[in-house]
């Protein structure tokens, strides 16, 4: 069973401490959602699980190697990384975007194949951009683009998918066909690690969530062991009632701790 | 644009610089006839062979060095105005120019003195702007465009120094080095300025997929199995001595860096793959064909390159900028 797997890491930016001590290990077939408040330490996370950033102690392993005694490219066509900032500027077609996830599985010269065609081909499908192949990706809606930097990283077929607030740009639909399609892909045996800040939505599709405050981990468990209101009221100051709809889904009602004047 | 279509733009843009080579050195002030010069006669031969041709054959590969650095410098700072000027590297290469001209060397260790001055000046540039811009090791394409567009005030204020102190008869030829003219060269030295060319071409075109990743993004770039710092290093150094080839030889021609890469990337495409190349062969054809035109439109006076090229080419990015947005 693979496995991407933070063991005890710390990372440290400009000398300051971003995150300390964090174990987690994200399993394929598994939804894994990263919350906490702002600067809690959740995009270094992922940057550390893909081996953007250097950890200062600890390790990042995947099936148990160290990322950084893996070569990039080999790296490159296991883990997937979609980044919160995804601005282009350039006019590059959403098909060529898509397609440059799919760079490290060739060589330098080598064409497209059957199998680059059928991925980037997937990529775009799921992401619903079939309409937009040929369009320039800076004429695009923010939802649009983000989309696109999605498929990007699909396309690459990773055991792992991460990505750091992929929704924070995106209507309601999008941002549920989002989180829609991550489950699937956490179904179909990838496993997806997802940075965010909608509790309702990872209450409704987290298989585990992790809670970070101030760079430590604070609780690791099912959606109903994490989000539960004295935990929520102690990391992010708010005071929290599940209600349970009609329909059956249950959704978290937020009340700040104090009232401003 | 299938790939192979655009391949297509690729093997067009280089029979168009194949082209350039062999009809742009009939065109000049003084008529040239072609059975006068395939029988060795003078002065027709002497015309097309030393004057002409040499010159031709200098403004295409200065247009298509100017033109990869631009392309290359637009990825590396992911900035669509980045040129080999934005970093300074320029008007370092400029500066050290203007100094051995100034100066009355004729030569360093047997190489023209103004090749060395250039070459030293981007080089001072490129050490100055990475260093400054570096932290901790780490580039940063931000702090990479601040430092060099400070360096160039710094350059430009130091040129005008030696400048404004240089006796007459050599402000006369600085000022002609600054306006970027081409001139007959010798092959010997031209010989030399091709291989650098194409051997930074070389490099440059066999990572072509890199700076794609690189212009979308660094972080990603790291996430698609590839170094971005000892990509961008590489970027530089390649980029630094094709423009201090460049600037050595025919001076400070702006325009053709910076126009070329978005003629291609607005008409052709934005991939590296194709637009290198494009850039390569067409801003050469572009340069050559500007240098034609300004020896005869004001006939017998000449109009610099540099000039033809940023008369026509300022209005016409400007145009193209309002098209498309």
């Amino acid at each position: 069973m693979s496995t991407l797997e933070a063991r005890n890491i710390s990372v440290t930016k400009t000398g300051r401490s971003i995150l300390q001590q964090v174990t987690l290990c994200a399993h394929r077939s598994e939804l894994l959602f990263v919350v906490g408040p702002n600067g809690s330490g959740k995009s270094t996370l992922l940057r550390a699980l893909c081996g953007l950033w250097p950890v200062a102690h600890g390790q990042v392993l995947l099936d148990g190697s160290p990322v950084e005694n893996l070569h990039r490219r080999l790296l490159a066509t296991r883990v997937g990384y979609v980044p919160q900032n995804t601005w282009i500027d350039f006019a590059f077609s959403v098909r060529e975007i898509v397609a440059m996830g799919r760079y490290p599985h060739r060589g330098r010269f080598a064409p497209e194949t059957g199998a680059d065609r059928k991925a980037i081909g997937e990529a775009i499908q799921q992401c619903d951009l079939s309409h937009l192949v040929e369009r320039p990706v800076h004429t695009l809606s923010g939802g649009e683009r983000q989309r696109v930097a999605i498929a990007r990283s699909l396309a690459v077929e990773p055991d792992f998918l991460l990505l750091d607030e992929p929704t924070a740009s995106l209507d309601i639909e999008h941002a549920l066909q989002i989180f829609q399609l991550c489950r699937q892909l956490a179904s179909a045996g990838r496993g997806v690690v997802l940075a965010t800040h909608d509790l309702n939505l990872a209450l409704r599709y987290a298989d585990r969530i992790a809670l970070l405050r101030d760079g430590e981990l604070v609780k690791l468990g099912s959606p109903g062991e994490v989000l539960v209101p004295d935990v929520l009221e102690e990391v992010f100051r708010v005071k929290t009632e599940p209600v349970t709809t009609p329909c059956g889904v249950t959704v978290l009602a937020f009340q700040p701790l104090r009232r401003l004047l | 644009m299938t790939m192979a279509g655009q391949g297509k733009w690729v093997a067009l843009s280089a029979v168009a610089a194949v082209a350039a080579a062999v009809f742009l050195p009939w065109i000049g002030p003084s008529p040239i006839e072609f059975s006068r010069v395939v029988a060795h006669q003078q002065p027709d031969y002497l015309i097309f062979m030393e004057l002409r041709l040499s010159r031709t054959l200098l403004g295409l590969l200065v247009g298509a060095s100017l033109s990869l650095a631009g392309a290359l410098f637009q990825a590396l700072l992911r900035d669509s105005l980045a040129t080999p000027y934005t970093l300074g590297i320029s008007s370092g290469a400029s500066f050290g120019a203007i100094l051995t001209i100034t100066s009355g060397l004729p030569s360093v260790a047997g190489l023209p003195a103004v090749w060395v001055g250039a070459l030293l000046g981007a080089t001072a540039a490129l050490v100055i702007v990475a260093g400054a811009s570096a932290q901790r090791g780490q580039l940063s394409s931000f702090r990479l465009l601040l430092t060099g567009i400070s360096l160039n005030g710094v350059f430009s204020a130091l040129i005008l120094m030696v400048h404004s102190t240089a006796r007459e008869y050599r402000s006369i030829s600085v000022t002609h080095w600054l306006l970027g003219s081409l001139d007959s060269i010798r092959y010997s030295a031209l010989t030399v300025f091709a291989v650098v060319a194409s051997l930074m071409a070389a490099i440059l075109l066999s990572r072509a997929k890199h700076w794609n990743l690189l212009m979308v993004g660094e972080d990603w770039a790291a996430t698609r199995g590839v170094d971005p710092q000892r990509l961008l290093r590489l970027g530089f150094v390649c980029g630094s001595v094709l423009t201090a080839t460049a600037v050595a030889l025919a001076g400070p021609i702006g325009f053709v860096g910076l126009i070329v890469p978005h003629i291609v990337r607005a008409r052709i495409s934005a991939d590296y793959r194709i637009l290198m190349p494009c850039s390569f062969f067409l801003g050469g054809v572009l340069l050559a064909a500007a240098d034609a035109a300004g020896r005869i439109v004001l006939a017998p006076a000449e109009l610099p390159a540099g000039a033809i090229m940023a008369l026509l080419g300022g209005p016409y990015l400007v145009w193209l900028v309002r098209r498309r947005s």
